[in-house]
């Protein structure tokens, strides 16, 4: 049996573009925060978190910049770039068009 | 790649070679905040201080790794490697420092006679003089019986230069076996 909160391959790039576009924030504050939007039902490892994080910097989608937390800890926080963004919007125009035809798959009646 | 986002990566792959060490240091306080957050959430869920660092720590399992897939991720491997085999190359080298003096000594006369050599011929034979119309420079030589060139005595030389009309100009030089005698 799959585990539920198996992420489908590729689309924790499009979730963390996702979070990044609503507010800057750090790679624990991403976890949390996706965790949170999700119900509990996405949840991402440490070992794939900030490897994932530091592609999208790499590819100039996200950047990285060293701020104070509220608690006056420094912490490295991302935000979406303009191509960030525009790299947001092509990914989930592609996931609505794959999720729904999967969707028409599923709901195809029996019989 | 594509080529619109060249900037950043650059950018990017500039700095994790200058700042190789910040960069290094920078991803460890990443994680140690990541793990420091980790376990103050297992103490709020009713962990002892020690347990809830271990669970943090079991489930950063493998971070290590993840950090070389980060390093990789910087493409930066090609480079620090070469660094690496020269700080080798100078350590081994240092060791046997007799022979590796021996080896530097004889490669630096070797390059200096040859390219001394070189740069001798090239003056003298591969460049036109530094005249002005050099191909209007002549040498005149004279014959005897006994000779096809022989020299010039100094008085034919005086002779030559005072008389002539289809030179601009004579000069003369002597070689050190034939003493002017005035």
């Amino acid at each position: 049996m799959s585990k539920p909160n198996d992420l489908v391959q590729g689309t924790l790039d499009l979730l963390l573009l996702k979070i990044l576009a609503l507010e800057p924030l750090h790679g624990w504050a991403i976890s949390l925060r996706l965790k949170s939007i999700s119900g509990d039902v996405l949840q991402v490892s440490e070992g794939s978190l900030y490897p994932a994080l530091h592609k999208l910097e790499q590819e100039g989608w996200i950047t990285a910049e060293w701020k104070q937390t509220e608690n006056n800890r420094r912490a490295k926080f991302y935000s979406l770039t303009r191509l960030g963004r525009r790299q947001l919007e092509s990914e989930a125009a592609n996931w609505r068009r794959l999720s729904s035809a999967i969707s028409h798959v599923i709901q195809l009646s029996e019989g | 790649m594509p080529m619109q986002n060249w900037w950043f990566t650059a950018r990017l792959r500039l700095r994790s070679i200058l700042l190789g060490r910040r960069v290094e240091r920078e991803l460890d306080e990443e994680l140690q905040f990541h793990l420091e957050h980790k376990i103050e959430e297992g103490i709020a869920n009713g962990l002892s201080p020690k347990e809830a660092r271990y669970a943090a720590m079991r489930a950063m399992d493998g971070l290590e790794q993840r950090k070389e897939e980060m390093r990789d991720m910087r493409r930066i491997h090609w480079l620090t490697d070469f660094l690496d085999d020269a700080r080798f190359a100078i350590r081994s080298l240092s060791r046997t420092s007799g022979l590796t003096a021996f080896v530097v000594i004889t490669l630096a006369l070797g390059i200096g006679m040859t390219s001394a050599t070189f740069s001798m011929v090239d003056a003298l034979i591969f460049r036109p003089y530094p005249v002005p119309h050099p191909s209007d420079i002549v040498t005149l030589a004279s014959t005897t019986h006994d000779s096809n060139i022989d020299d010039f005595s100094y008085r034919e030389y005086l002779d030559i230069r005072d008389k002539t009309k289809s030179y601009d100009g004579v000069i003369a030089n002597a070689g050190m076996e034939a003493p002017i005698r005035r």
